[in-house]
């Protein structure tokens, strides 16, 4: 499944492009500027979606990630409205700061090692399919297929977990004159 | 002898740098995707471990999440790549996980509100009332 | 009626249980008590008289043997009182064969025990008569009546048992009683130790009585009367001895006659009976006079088969017989207790009815219990009177002149007196007389001349010390200091006389009964020699064994009423005499202690070592505690002593430090281990909490961190596996 060619520069591009985001996100001052870092995480692994041909994936990522979850973030943000991280004086990294990085830094190490030496393991293209650039991507019907069909159980329990979220959000962020007036 | 050094150390310079460029320019395979999508979710990780504003958790959470999607939709890839064309569960369970991350961000960010609604506070370390 | 004989004991035994038990509970009134005591004595009484007339007429003519109360049928009647095992005979011709040892409790009515009865219920009868009137007031009337019934009811036993073992029920059962009633005011140190005394003494012969019974089983198989004395009566069982040789018969009879030497208190044991005077005077009438006394001769007369058999016992019977009569005559010369004087009297009295026993004529002595019991009881009861007039004044020289103020009183003594005198028409004459004649012409044992002059001397010394009584008593001027009065004792003044006066009729009508009986009583024993038939004599004779008669040719008859006739002689000599000495003595007494005071204080310097002697009662009690009691008393006294000391404190102090000990332990341990173990587990649980409750950082990071280092190190793990 290789990247070849020219696309190894969109390759390099988007990875950078994200981690560049990510790092920005956790390291981000202002709850407002790590949403917009977020986003833009986001934007770029629905980049690497696309390079890795799964249309309907990197669509669904924009609307539903993007379009919904990083603007259910802002509207969250505006309510909180936590104003004091932008002074100097209030510390952003907990104490475990640096725990938390020695183990990080340590799994990755090994992590990269191990699938560095995995990697050639894995078997490689034997037979190179030969792949007809298509005008149109069939990935969306297939996923939708699939959807209906194969997991349509997952899907129905899906949208049940999302009516449940849907009430159980509604009931949480209650006020008080608002219990009050309707219990 | 130092000029014997430098040269082994040049040589070693040069060869391990142009095997570095060479490996740049290979066509990448699922595996780079693969330490891609942990290197993110390390940054993830090392984010819902040290920041103290719930809410950049939260988005650090979302970073561990799309990290696992990355890694779905590669291996898709790879399997559609193998010659299993059908193969497409992948993506079906990448849109799941949106699916219930958007689910647990909304309850989540819920409970955020009534627990500021409550402490007048977002940093994680100012809620600490189960401390012993 | 003779088949209700068994009623004649039960019923005072009931009364005794009832009064005994609920006598306190229910405050019964003085007179209840006294009608339920006294009316079962009476119907006691009137059964005996019926029983016995009931016997005499239709069951002896036809049976000619005792009745015995198994006759009747089972309970109440008999029973088999001791089931009894294998035992065996070890003497005689049966020897080595086991016999079982069965004993029957029933009730045997022969002469003997009906005379026996009859004396011990009429008397018995008349002295809880006199009760009523001497104990009023006390605040243990019904304890005294149930006592008194108790006694009654063991007396009865005693004389109407068929066999040895019911008997020696009755002996400790009035022994019992005795013991109760003597120390019946029980608060009195005196009292209690009397009571004491009376029954370790008793106890002393009893050892002897059961050496006996136990050598009798042995010998015969067998303890019933009817049994062993027709066993006895064949060479075979029990060989005649002569005299002076000593053999089973001898042992024996020494042990039955030690027995009766506790009990009717003889030489060596007598030393009870004085201070048994401790207790109320009617239980000294009754108890110590008429009745429990006597029945060591009655013992000996029920066994007269097998003294028979033993000449040598005999004679050692009749002497210390007349020894203890003259012995005890000669204390009551300087007695001043009234009642002490009527004890010696008595211990003097019983003397002579062994004697009687022991030169064979156990008849006679029968008959010298007999009236012996009512001019006894009679001189008791006056004494009672005379005490009770006098707020309990017993020392004769505080006593005098009392015939003026109580003439019943004084004049049914009187006649008490010349019984005892052996005055001619009284009763004490015939049986007394009878007595001393049979002794002076014994033929069973040797040398009864010298006995009877013995005996004659000791009526002579009887005679002297009861006028002495009657003349300190009842003649002359008063001495006596009323209680209440001005409390000086002045020699010969007359002081406060206002407050004595006669008993009243509850107590002389007893007095006045008795003393017709002490006149009357001696006519049933009215001699041959004097025109009479001695019916009371011939109606004992089935009784009484006449070995000597069995071998006796009848053809001699006509050469035995020749050698009667012939002996008339002497016997009308022998009461001349007797008669004579009886009223010189009595005279010459009474001049002395009435009108030649210094002739008697004279005599009384003279002798005076003698007088010393008598008054100090010989020493002989100094001599018995000395020797025997205080060893004894001080030795177990000692051993018991150490016994609790050691060992019983000993074990009670050494539970009590072993208790201290284990306590210290126990608590050591729960101190140390116990509370070490639940303190470990608390520190334990503390450490463990300190320890784990650092996790419990309250920081929900920490915990996401805590999760992420597992995940960590389980990949790790993995990759390591399986590099």
């Amino acid at each position: 499944m290789e990247v070849k060619g020219a696309q190894i520069l969109f390759y390099y591009v988007l990875a950078f492009f994200v981690l560049i985001m990510a790092v920005s996100l956790i390291r981000a001052r202002s709850a407002v500027h790590a949403a917009l870092y977020l986003m833009g995480t986001l934007i770029g692994t629905a980049g690497l979606f696309l390079l890795l041909h799964a249309e309907f994936v990197a669509g669904a990522q924009i609307l539903i990630y993007v379009g919904g979850v990083v603007v259910l973030f802002i509207f969250v943000i505006m309510l909180v409205n936590v104003r004091e991280e932008v002074t100097e004086a209030t510390r952003l990294f907990t104490r475990q700061e640096v725990v938390a990085w020695v183990l990080v830094g340590a799994m990755t190490v090994a992590t990269i090692i191990a699938l560095r030496r995995e990697a050639n393991l894995l078997p490689s293209a034997v037979a190179p399919a030969e792949e007809t650039a298509l005008a149109f991507s069939e990935d969306t019907q297939q996923v939708g297929s699939a959807l209906y069909t194969r997991a349509a159980l997952p899907f129905e329990i899906a949208s049940l977990l999302l009516l449940v979220a849907i009430v159980g959000s509604v009931l949480l962020a209650r006020t008080r004159r608002q219990e009050e007036t309707f219990d | 002898m130092s000029g014997d050094m430098l040269g082994w150390a040049l040589q070693e310079t040069t060869s391990l740098v142009s095997r570095f460029l060479e490996g740049l320019a290979a066509p990448k395979g699922v595996v780079d995707f693969l330490v891609l999508s942990f290197m993110l979710f390390a940054i993830g990780v090392l984010g819902v471990l040290s920041r103290r504003n719930i809410l950049i958790i939260f988005m650090s959470i979302e970073l561990i999440l799309n990290a696992a999607n990355l890694n779905f939709v590669a291996f898709t890839r790879y399997w559609q790549a193998m010659g299993r064309i059908s193969e497409n569960m992948g993506h079906v369970f990448v849109i799941f996980i949106i699916v219930v991350a958007a689910a647990e961000a909304v309850i989540g960010l819920g409970i955020l509100i009534a627990l500021y609604r409550n402490r007048r506070t977002v940093a994680i370390d100012e809620i600490n009332l189960l401390k012993w | 009626m003779l088949k209700m004989i068994w009623l004649i004991p039960a019923l005072p035994f009931l009364s005794a249980l009832f009064l005994g038990i609920f006598g306190r509970t229910m405050k019964l009134s003085e007179r209840t008590i006294s009608w339920i005591a006294c009316g079962s004595v009476f119907l006691s009484l009137v059964l005996s008289v019926g029983a016995v007339y009931e016997f005499a007429t239709s069951y002896w003519p036809t049976h000619g043997r005792p009745y015995l109360s198994s006759e009747a049928g089972g309970f109440p009647h008999s029973f088999t009182w001791v089931p009894g095992g294998e035992a065996r005979v070890i003497f005689g011709p049966e020897a080595g064969k086991t016999v079982p040892l069965r004993i029957e409790w029933s009730y045997q009515l022969d002469q003997l025990s009906a005379v026996m009865i009859l004396v011990v219920t009429f008397v018995g009868f008349w002295i809880h008569v006199f009760s009523i009137g001497y104990m009023r007031g006390d605040g243990g009337f019904y304890r005294f009546f149930a006592q008194m019934n108790l006694f009654m009811f063991m007396m009865l036993v005693l004389v109407m048992a068929s066999n040895f073992l019911m008997m020696f029920v009755g002996w400790e059962g009035v022994g019992l009683c005795s013991y109760l009633l003597i120390g019946y005011y029980f608060h009195w140190n005196y009292a209690a130790y009397a009571s004491k005394k009376a029954f370790i003494v008793n106890r002393v012969g009893d050892f002897g009585f059961l050496l006996a019974m136990f050598a009798i089983f042995s010998l015969f198989g067998t303890l019933h009367f009817t049994e062993v004395m027709e066993l006895a009566r064949s060479d075979a069982y029990l060989p005649s001895e002569s005299f002076g040789a000593w053999g089973l018969a001898s042992w024996i009879a020494l042990g039955l006659f030690i027995g009766a030497t506790g009990k009717s208190a003889q030489i060596p044991l007598y030393v009870w009976l004085p201070d048994a005077m401790a207790g109320p005077t009617p239980v000294s009438a009754l108890i110590h006079a008429a009745t429990m006394v006597t029945a060591g001769v009655y013992m000996v007369t029920r066994a007269n088969v097998i003294f028979q058999k033993s000449p040598t016992m005999m004679f050692v019977i009749a002497l210390v017989g007349v020894a203890t009569a003259i012995w005890a005559a000669s204390m009551g010369f300087t007695q001043t207790d009234i009642k002490k004087v009527l004890a010696y009297s008595t211990i003097s009295q019983l003397g002579y009815m062994f004697l009687a026993c022991g030169v064979g004529a156990f008849a006679a002595g029968i008959f010298h219990l007999y009236t012996h019991a009512f001019f006894k009881a009679l001189m008791f009861l006056g004494a009672g009177s005379v005490i009770i007039a006098l707020h309990h004044e017993m020392d004769m020289r505080r006593m005098g002149g009392l015939a003026r103020f109580m003439p019943v009183t004084y004049r049914t003594f009187l006649v008490g007196w010349l019984a005892i005198c052996g005055i001619p028409l009284f009763s004490g004459f015939f049986s007394k007389d009878e007595i001393l004649w049979r002794t002076f012409s014994t033929d069973v044992i040797p040398g009864g001349r010298w006995l009877w002059m013995l005996g004659f001397l000791g009526a002579g010394m009887t005679a002297f010390y009861m006028t002495r009584l009657v003349a300190l008593t009842f003649w002359g001027d008063p001495r006596f200091v009323v209680a209440g009065g001005s409390g000086t004792t002045h020699g010969h003044e007359a002081h406060a006389i206002h407050g004595v006066r006669e008993s009243p009729r509850v107590m002389t009508i007893p007095l006045i009964v008795l003393a017709i009986g002490a006149a009357i009583s001696g006519f049933v024993g009215w001699p041959k020699s004097l025109g009479g038939t001695n019916r009371f004599e011939r109606w004992l004779e089935p009784v009484i064994w006449h070995p000597a008669q069995e071998d006796a040719v009848p053809a001699k008859l006509s050469g035995m009423e020749a050698s009667v006739a012939e002996h008339h002689v002497a016997e009308y000599l022998l009461m001349l005499a007797s008669v004579a000495l009886a009223v010189g003595v009595m005279y010459t007494c009474a001049t002395l202690y009435l009108r030649r005071r210094d002739r008697l204080e004279a005599i009384v310097r003279a002798i005076r070592p003698l007088y010393v002697a008598s008054a100090n009662k010989y020493w002989v009690d100094e001599f018995y505690e000395g020797v025997f009691v205080r060893r004894l008393v001080l030795g177990l006294s000692w051993f018991s002593w150490r016994a609790d000391a050691r060992g019983v404190d000993g074990g009670v102090n050494g539970s009590a430090v072993m208790t201290v000990f284990w306590s210290k332990v126990s608590g050591w341990f729960d101190l140390y281990v116990v509370d070490f173990l639940v303190n470990a587990i608390g520190a334990m649980t503390k450490l463990f909490s300190t320890l784990f409750r650092i996790a419990q950082t309250g920081f929900a990071q920490n915990y996401a961190l805590v999760i992420t280092t597992g995940l960590f190190l389980l990949t790790a793990l993995y990759l390591i596996l399986s590099w």
